[in-house]
């Protein structure tokens, strides 16, 4: 039986509109979650995304247990969120990115000591941990600063550390690497990469940052209103976008090109020629003999398409 | 319990930090105190009898002292409901209500003791008929600081039920207005409640408002004889059942459907 096994799972939400020049408020519902199936293994790790309003974050909440499905069943270890909502608690950690669960004019080290008599983490253990944290997300700088006090990436890293006291068997990311520079970033992967290998830690990431994806989830879900989209491994969603190849070309001295195929688009950027075309269909290395044939070549890059080019495209197709 | 406990202990320590609002809080109520004692003094006009006057003195300043225990609540609750917090807070394992119980309750209790002890002892040394008096006994003492533990239980419930309510309506203003308005005039901090008419009186002493600080401060008078004490505690310990189910049961509804809104 898969870890957590979701399926047919609906939630809507009442929403309350106030119409100008009228007195009564109007209700209408907004379908959420439109019976959505999944299954996710043990010590799997899976990312978990969709434009804006997808319902990425009433799936992680009902998986929590802090909402209750309109439809659908949902368990996770064999425990109802909604239902057993504090032993469920007791075996999974949130991070919400955008939220704070530390609190605010008290150095972080006592909202930990607080984590710790929540679930009841017995004192070795949780000495352990807490070194294993520090270590791994650099907390030793501030661990005794009053939170208020913090910059962003190491409230971030602080939010992170208290999420994961426990040790969870499962762990939730929403957003986990807003506002943080490249080498946090790094870090964070890193981290979360060695929690998963070392503990079996199943993690699922909700997130907008593709590379975040890409350097940690082989397998990804793409949600779009409401609805599932796609359940399966990142390079396989990615194939069916990443088509078109651009490349930069300059040529020491004046050539005309020509003899092109039709499907390639040619633009000039200053001394550079950039052509567009559709790998496929026109290999890159007969582009290539084509350009090399109407004279001497200077400079020539080639580029594939960012990440968040595809993932615009894949939307965009998906009329989301 | 541990859990509770440690939630307590953090809420004290937090409490402990903020000694610029206990500073001025004291300023504050001082600056009342004397404002209410110079009022009622010149009510009762001249030739009034002294001990009507101390006693009524000494109900103001403990007022005043347990102000913070009475009026405040603790607000990171209602920060928490109104940023989305409670995200975190609900994927916990633990008891909701005792949790916040448990917060609400350190904040009262170490909020008022850090402002009652320099405002008592600042109060008992003005002069007899405006400052504090004496308890009427040693024993008058004791109870009613037996009596003002249940007083705080009890205060602590409504704040809870309050807090529930805020959890519906989402915003702390409305709900905190009525109720602040409640408790300040129904506990006896603006008018006394020993100076309303007999008939009213008997009205409001069985309000839970009158568990809170009057019925200590008239045992602290000797208003209230020491024999009179049990049924005096009973009826604080039926409000504080009382409130607490019906604040229970407040959470245990709204987190049923409750929604946390973006992101």
């Amino acid at each position: 039986m898969p870890y957590i096994d979701v399926q047919g799972l609906t939630k809507t939400f009442t929403v309350r509109k106030k119409r100008d020049g009228h007195l009564l408020r109007e209700k209408s519902t907004v379908c959420a979650l439109d019976h959505v199936s999944f299954q996710v293994e043990q010590g799997e790790l899976l990312g978990y995304i969709g434009p804006n309003g997808a319902g990425k974050s009433t799936t992680v909440k009902l998986l929590c247990g802090i909402l209750t499905a309109d439809d659908g069943t949902v368990t996770v270890g064999g425990l109802i969120p909604w239902q057993s909502r504090k032993q469920h608690a007791q075996s999974i950690g949130v991070v919400f990115g955008q939220r704070s669960q530390l609190w605010w004019d008290v150095p972080v080290i006592d909202s930990y000591q607080l984590l710790r008599d929540i679930y009841r983490v017995p004192g070795q253990k949780y000495q352990k941990r807490l070194c294993e944290l520090t270590d791994a997300l650099a907390l030793g700088d501030f661990l005794h600063t009053p939170l208020r006090l913090l910059s962003l990436g190491q409230r971030m890293r602080a939010e992170l550390g208290g999420s994961l006291l426990h040790s969870p068997k499962l762990l939730f990311l929403d957003e986990p690497t807003i506002g943080l520079d490249a080498v946090s970033k790094l870090q964070l992967r890193d981290f979360l990469l060695s929690e998963n290998h070392a503990h079996g830690t199943t993690i699922m990431l909700t997130t907008h940052d593709m590379e975040d994806i890409s350097a940690l989830c082989r397998r990804v879900l793409v949600l779009g209103h409401g609805k599932k989209l796609f359940d399966g491994e990142l390079p396989a969603l990615l194939a069916r976008y990443d088509t078109m190849r651009t490349l930069r070309v300059r040529y020491a001295g004046e050539i005309t090109l020509s003899a092109l195929p039709e499907s390639v688009q040619i633009s000039r950027d200053g001394d550079f020629y950039v052509l567009a075309y559709p790998q496929q269909q026109v290999p890159t290395d007969h582009i290539l003999s084509l350009l090399q044939s109407a004279g001497p070549i200077a400079e020539l890059t080639l580029h594939e398409r960012s990440m968040d080019r595809m993932i615009a495209d894949m939307y965009q197709e998906m009329a989301l | 319990m541990k859990t509770y406990l440690a939630a307590f202990l953090m809420r004290a320590k937090m409490e402990t930090q903020y000694r610029a609002a206990a500073l001025s809080g004291l300023a504050t109520q001082l600056f009342f105190g004397l404002i209410l004692v110079y009022l009622y003094r010149a009510l009762y006009g001249a030739g009034a009898d002294l001990a009507a006057l101390a006693s009524t003195a000494t109900y103001v300043w403990i007022q005043q002292a347990f102000f913070r225990m009475v009026c405040a609540d603790d607000n990171t609750l209602t920060a928490a409901i109104i940023k989305g917090d409670m995200a975190y807070q609900l994927v916990r394992p633990v008891d909701q209500y005792n949790f916040w119980f448990a917060r609400n309750l350190a904040m009262k209790l170490v909020g008022a003791l850090m402002r009652a002890f320099p405002l008592l002892l600042i109060a008992a040394l003005l002069p007899a008929g405006v400052g504090l008096s004496a308890p009427a006994s040693f024993g008058a003492l004791m109870l009613s600081l037996l009596s003002l533990l249940l007083g705080l239980v009890a205060v602590t419930a409504l704040s809870n039920i309050s807090a529930g309510l805020v959890l519906v309506t989402l915003d702390n203003r409305g709900v905190n207005a009525v109720i602040t308005f409640l408790i300040l005039f129904l506990c006896g901090n603006i008018l006394p409640l020993t100076l309303f008419p007999d008939r009213w009186q008997r009205f409001i002493q069985w309000q839970p408002f009158a568990q809170i600080l009057d019925a200590p401060i008239r045992l602290y008078t000797g208003e209230y004889a020491l024999r009179g004490f049990p049924q005096i505690a009973l009826m604080q310990v039926f409000w504080i059942v009382l409130l607490v189910l019906i604040g229970r049961m407040l959470w245990r509804h709204t987190l049923r459907r409750i929604v946390i809104q973006g992101g």
